[in-house]
């Protein structure tokens, strides 16, 4: 499997055509993180689509082409931002429109709510966790991917468990209460 | 084994990292231990739900729509570029006084000294260059040329072109001329795929679309001064490094020739730069100025250079507005960039003006241009007829355009071959239509044969030593 970095310097060298493979590779993860942030599956797909292109165009900015991943989700989080300011104004909007109406703010979905969860971790737990998860990688071709010692990756996966283990009982806590 | 360890391998464990003997450790410790089997159980259920979400999450598929986007947004950046450059254009129109013209050449050439600061870094390798640029699809660069002519007046030509591997070339011409301040505007596609040329000039408001042969196709490169190209050609030549300088806020080295077998001529007044990019080794900017012939000094620099950028076939699609009229060259033949073409030229010239012109350069094919009005051969009486007779003025100048196309020949197949080190020569000077006997050119084709066109413009294909005799036989 090429590491991210080789098409990288591809796309940089004039085979901009070689920027699928990145697309393919990241768009499970890409969408999984965004659903989770936004909540539905269509910001999501907007989302997505916006940060690869943004990514795209902004590649000779990127230092380290080895670290595409969490530069990617960096501009995703980034455009995930922008699109909530977006819809919060909206919404605003509407409910000035419809004052009399009460104006339900969207629920998360049931199935994005641990993807939610998984969008508060800290990195690099996240990464890990998408990787794995909704990139469908191993534990040793995350240690490839990330060049970080398989043992750091078992270890980042462990934390992260613990972590969304307590997310997710604080929520069921206060949806108790 | 403590509980605090096992804790510890769990992850290892369920991913199947441990070696045997550590996985046989945890699981005697689990069988034991209900506090970590527990845990286990926990994880166990925490990552079944993100194999389970992770199966469930919008497997939507973004790759065409994201590589769409990027090829539409990418064209409407090049468009942005184009305009700018359109911007420039127009300031350059304001200042027509030679005094102003002056003043702002002298700002611009302090300002490029200035950006340069002369210091060492790590050598780029031309050729690693070469072979970069090489491997791109698809560029975009801008093209300034200014021609200078003691005869005709100023012009600059402003030109933005887009090149695809794929799809051919694109060009966006705009040309001023200092003396009128007419402006011109022609865009000009090579299209591989179809084999043609098409023009279209947005001035005229006409339009022509022409064929062409392979040979010609692949001539036409070097004709266009395709930065690929002409990296190849100052890879042939003698070239010096410049060290390196600051363009457009970018850390650049410089190559420099004066080498005139880099236009595949002998003794052409020329010099060509190029400025590589250190952190990218692509090139950056791309100078030459050459005397066309004498009185005639062009001067072009190519910059603002987009390596490997996506394109669409739709790009090169001629767009030709209803109201466009076809001009006499539509649906002619290209003049073809090759030994026939060379014959064809040649023989018109001998039935123009009875002989052959002197030498092959732009000075001798506007001597011929000149003969045409004077001489009295049957045919230079027929042609001066034939445009008597054509209605429009328009009508004339695209006929005499024609002719000139095909007489163009005359100058860049001789010099298509200096730069392939075809070793031609010329001997119009000694040799008449006359001389069946007499070699009037001849080119190296392949090892030690050398194709020949006699004096009658018949060709062979002869030896390296059965051409020295025939070069013998050449009166002094």
């Amino acid at each position: 499997m090429e590491k991210d970095g080789y098409f990288v310097e591809r796309c940089l060298d004039g085979h901009p055509d070689d920027f699928r493979h990145l697309v393919r590779r990241y768009q499970p993860v890409l969408l999984a993180h965004l659903a989770g942030k936004l909540g539905s599956a269509d910001r999501a797909e907007e989302a997505a689509q916006e940060a690869l292109v943004r990514a795209y165009f902004n590649m000779s900015k990127l230092k380290e082409p080895g670290k595409f991943f969490s530069w990617l989700l960096g501009i995703a989080g980034r455009v995930a931002k922008e699109q909530q300011r977006k819809e919060a104004v909206r919404r605003q909007r509407e409910m000035i429109r419809a004052s009399a109406e009460e104006a339900s703010p969207p629920e998360l979905s049931q199935d994005y709510g641990l993807e939610a969860t998984v969008a508060g971790l800290p990195e690099p737990y996240r990464q890990v966790i998408l990787l794995r998860y909704y990139g469908g990688l191993s534990c040793t071709q995350i240690a490839d991917q990330l060049d970080m010692p398989l043992g750091t990756v078992t270890k980042t996966l462990s934390r992260a468990y613990a972590l969304l283990r307590d997310a997710m009982q604080q929520k069921q806590e206060a949806n108790e209460v | 084994m403590k509980c605090e360890t096992c804790k510890e391998l769990l992850v290892p464990y369920m991913e199947e990292l441990l070696d045997a003997s550590q996985a046989e450790q945890v699981r005697e410790h689990l069988e034991n231990c209900p506090s970590c089997q527990a845990e286990l159980e926990g994880l166990q259920t925490l990552q079944g739900r993100l194999v389970a979400n992770g199966k469930a999450v919008a497997q939507g598929d973004l790759e065409e729509d994201v590589m769409n986007r990027i090829i539409r947004e990418q064209s409407v950046r090049l468009k942005s570029a184009a305009q700018a450059s359109a911007g420039l254009r127009l300031r350059r129109l304001i200042m027509k006084s030679p005094v102003s013209r002056a003043a702002a050449a002298v700002v611009v050439v302090a300002c490029v000294i200035g950006m340069m600061m002369w210091q060492q870094t790590e050598s780029i390798a031309l050729a690693d260059v070469l072979a970069k640029v090489e491997q791109i699809q698809a560029y975009f660069y801008e093209e300034t040329t200014d021609v200078q002519s003691q005869e005709k007046g100023n012009s600059t030509t402003e030109s933005t072109v887009l090149m695809s591997n794929e799809y051919g070339m694109k060009t966006d011409l705009r040309t001023v001329s200092s003396s009128d301040g007419r402006e011109e505007r022609v865009l000009m596609y090579v299209l591989p795929r179809d084999k043609s040329v098409v023009l279209v000039n947005m001035s005229e408001k006409n339009y022509a679309r022409m064929a062409l042969d392979d040979a010609t196709l692949e001539n036409t490169k070097i004709q266009n001064h395709d930065p690929r190209e002409m990296l190849k050609r100052l890879l042939a030549c003698e070239y010096e490094e410049l060290g390196t300088a600051v363009i457009e806020g970018v850390e650049v080295q410089g190559f420099e020739t004066t080498d005139p077998s880099y236009l595949g001529d002998t003794k052409l007044n020329l010099s060509a730069r190029v400025w590589v990019a250190v952190d990218t080794w692509l090139p950056v900017r791309s100078e030459l100025e050459w005397d066309l012939t004498e009185g005639i000094r062009l001067s072009s620099v190519q910059h603002s250079y987009q390596w490997g950028i996506p394109v669409a076939a739709s790009e090169f699609e001629p767009d030709i507005p209803a109201d466009f009229t076809a001009d006499e060259k539509d649906g002619t033949q290209m003049p073809s960039i090759s030994a026939d073409g060379m014959i064809e030229a040649l023989g018109i010239v001998a039935d123009f003006t009875g002989g052959y012109p002197a030498s092959l350069d732009i000075g001798a094919l506007q001597q011929v241009m000149k003969d045409l009005a004077t001489a009295d051969t049957p045919a230079a009486q027929q042609y001066r007829e034939q445009i008597k007779a054509v209605g429009s003025k328009e009508a004339a100048v695209a006929m005499g355009e024609q002719h000139m196309m095909k007489l163009m020949v005359l100058v860049t197949f001789p010099r298509i071959l200096g730069t392939q080190q075809a070793d031609p020569a010329y001997h119009g000077d000694v040799v008449t239509p006359d001389d069946v006997d007499l070699p009037l050119m001849r080119w190296k084709v392949a090892g030690d044969k050398y194709q020949v066109i006699f004096g009658d413009l018949h060709t062979e294909t002869v030896t390296a030593e059965a051409l020295a005799e025939l070069e013998a036989a050449l009166p002094q």
